[in-house]
Formats: C-alpha cells, structure tokens, sequence
C-alpha cells in the first residue's frame, strides 16, 4: 500500500529539502519505489539537490494545464526513485485540488510519494498538507525551529495528519555530550511526538546536499538508513550521536575536534 | 555559558506560553502580584519565588507557586 507523506518543518533552512532528497534515496536504496514530489512551489529546489534541475522537462504547471501527465513529468534519478517537479511557472496554476488530484495519481505507481513541503504554514504549506496522510517533521535542536515545529504540528492535525514523526537534524553529539546542545530524546519529549531519526551534523552534505546513503561507515549515510527503516517499520533503531564521544577516547576526540 | 539544561526550561517556557496563548510577560505580571500578596505575610527571600503553569494531556493547567522565605511577619488576626 503506498504512502503519503509531507515533509515539513516549521522554520526554515532546518535541512527539510535535504531530508527530503536523502530519505528518498535511502527509501530506494532499499528496495522501495519512492517519487519525490516538489511541494515547496515557486521556491523550487528538490531538483538541484537530486542534481536533476537541467532534466525536467514539465512540470506541476503542465499537467494541470493538461500539457503533460503526470508520469510524463517525472524525472527518472535512479531504477526506483522519481521526481516530479514544479518549478516557478506552476506557482499560480496548481490549486491545492490540481496538487491532491496529482498526488492520487502518483499513489497508483510508488511505494511511498514524498511531498517537500515549503517552510512557514502559508498558502504553499497548505497545497502540500492537502495531499498527505502522514508527516515528519524536521527540525534542528535549536529553540527557534522546535517552537515553529511544534505550531506546525499542530496545524497538521487541523488537515487530519495525526501521524507525524519527528527527525532532527544537523545534531552535533560533541554538544549533546558536553550538555551544550538539548538531545534529541529532550526535544521529543517537549514536542510530544515519536522519534523517528535523528541526523548529525555532516561537512559533505552542508557542501553537496547529498549522503552517501549505502555506505554504512559513513555516519551520515547510516543515520538516513536507520530513518528509511524507521519509517518503513522495518527496524526502530536511532542513530547514536554521542557514545562515540564519551569515555577517555571521546573526551581525546573532543578535545581534537575530530 | 548557557548548558543544555538552561536550554530546555526555556524550550519548555517558550512552548507552554505559546499553548497557553499567553504573552510571556504574563508571568512576570503574574510574578509580581503574587509576590505582592506574600510580601504581606513573609520575609521573601530575593529572587526565589517561583510561578510554574503546566498544561496536562487533558488540557489542565496545573499552577504550582513555590518560594522561600526567612521569616514570617507578625499579621494581626481579627
């Protein structure tokens, strides 16, 4: 049975887009056919993350000119992954209906369909939240982006999503361990919602966007695995930020900054 | 420096006083009065008055007024 889930956050720049490109990747790399669908509309970037922005061909504005169909717009990335984009032009022409009519389609050919949702909870947040079922919320362990994430939550059970996971981003486990930086099982608890994975800090995807998500001696790659299993229930690990730094030779790794 | 800890009451603080819809200078007000009403009985101690609003899975609040204080004034009973 194929799901749908929005990807969202309630502040900006927490890494949505960038979780949203990995976990689909992960999804794939797992065997699950995943379309990542472009709901953050007019600011458009699922494409440039995937390295895909010079193969789209149509897009949302298209296919609900009725120009193109919805499996025409896709951009194949890999064997089981897909993007179907919007880019600029389709901000005036896609209305929340056009978008959940698109989203219905998608359902009958992938596992899971993957919507990108734009930050704040403005008209493009709510074309986005039309379409879903489900939810993962993104946030980064500040003060700032677990409050505008908890508001969002709780505007996503006003569309009916109940089923909201939480995923934190850009952890830095050297700060959870020094208790400079709140852990993720502290931001959970106050938001009161399931965690679904918690992602490090990583220098690669700050300058590519991408993790390489099959090499589990990457932690990065790992962290988004362990999220692809978690939200395919296959597997309720999270990934472990901080016992590498304790002990003598995490106090040593700290104090190298490694 | 601010610690993990510090980070978390202000988390909380923040997220309670955006469910309560309350301003958040509500408890500073709310601070203020009470601290008024027990100045008239107490000798409060500087700074340990304590006003806490926690809101349950039923949607309760829950007032909790904690403080200390190092002597308890003489008040004429009637």
């Amino acid at each position: 049975m194929s799901r749908v889930i929005v990807i969202t956050s309630g502040k900006g720049g927490v890494g949505k887009t960038t979780v949203s490109a990995n976990l689909a990747l992960s999804l794939a790399a797992k065997g699950k056919k995943v379309v990542a669908v472009e709901g953050d509309i007019g600011l458009n970037n699922l494409d440039v993350v995937l390295g895909v922005e010079d193969k789209v061909v149509y897009d949302a504005g298209e296919v609900a000119m009725g120009k193109a169909t919805v499996m025409q717009a896709l951009v194949p990335i890999n064997d089981r992954l897909s993007l179907f984009p919007a880019t600029t032009g389709a901000l005036n022409i896609v209305t929340a209906d056009i978008f959940v009519d698109i989203i219905k389609e998608l359902k009958k050919s992938f596992d899971y369909v993957l919507i990108d949702s734009p930050a704040g909870i403005e008209d493009n947040f709510h074309r986005a939240a039309m379409g879903a079922e489900e939810g993962l919320l993104v946030t980064t362990p500040h003060i700032p982006a677990v409050r505008d994430g908890y508001k969002t939550v709780k505007v996503l059970a006003s569309y009916g999503i109940t089923k909201v996971g939480l995923v934190i981003n850009r952890v830095r486990g050297e700060y959870v361990a020094d208790k400079m930086m709140l852990s993720p099982d502290e931001v959970a608890k106050v938001m009161q919602i399931p965690l679904y994975g918690i992602l490090p800090e990583d220098d690669f995807v700050n300058l590519y966007g991408i993790a390489d998500v099959k090499n589990k001696r990457s932690g990065i790659g790992y962290s988004y695995s362990l999220l692809a299993s978690y939200v395919d229930g296959s597997d309720k690990k999270l990934y472990d930020c901080v016992s590498q730094y304790g002990g003598f030779i995490g106090k040593f790794r700290r104090w190298l900054n490694i | 420096m601010k610690t993990s800890s510090d980070e978390l009451v202000r988390l909380q603080k923040v997220i309670l006083g955006d469910s309560l819809k309350i301003p958040n200078g509500v408890l500073e007000v709310l601070k203020s009065d009470i601290k008024g009403v027990l100045n008239s009985y107490f000798e409060l101690k500087e700074e340990s008055l304590k006003p806490e609003i926690e809101i349950d899975e039923e949607g309760l609040y829950h007032i909790k007024i904690s403080a200390i204080c190092t002597a308890v004034k003489k008040v004429k009973a009637l």
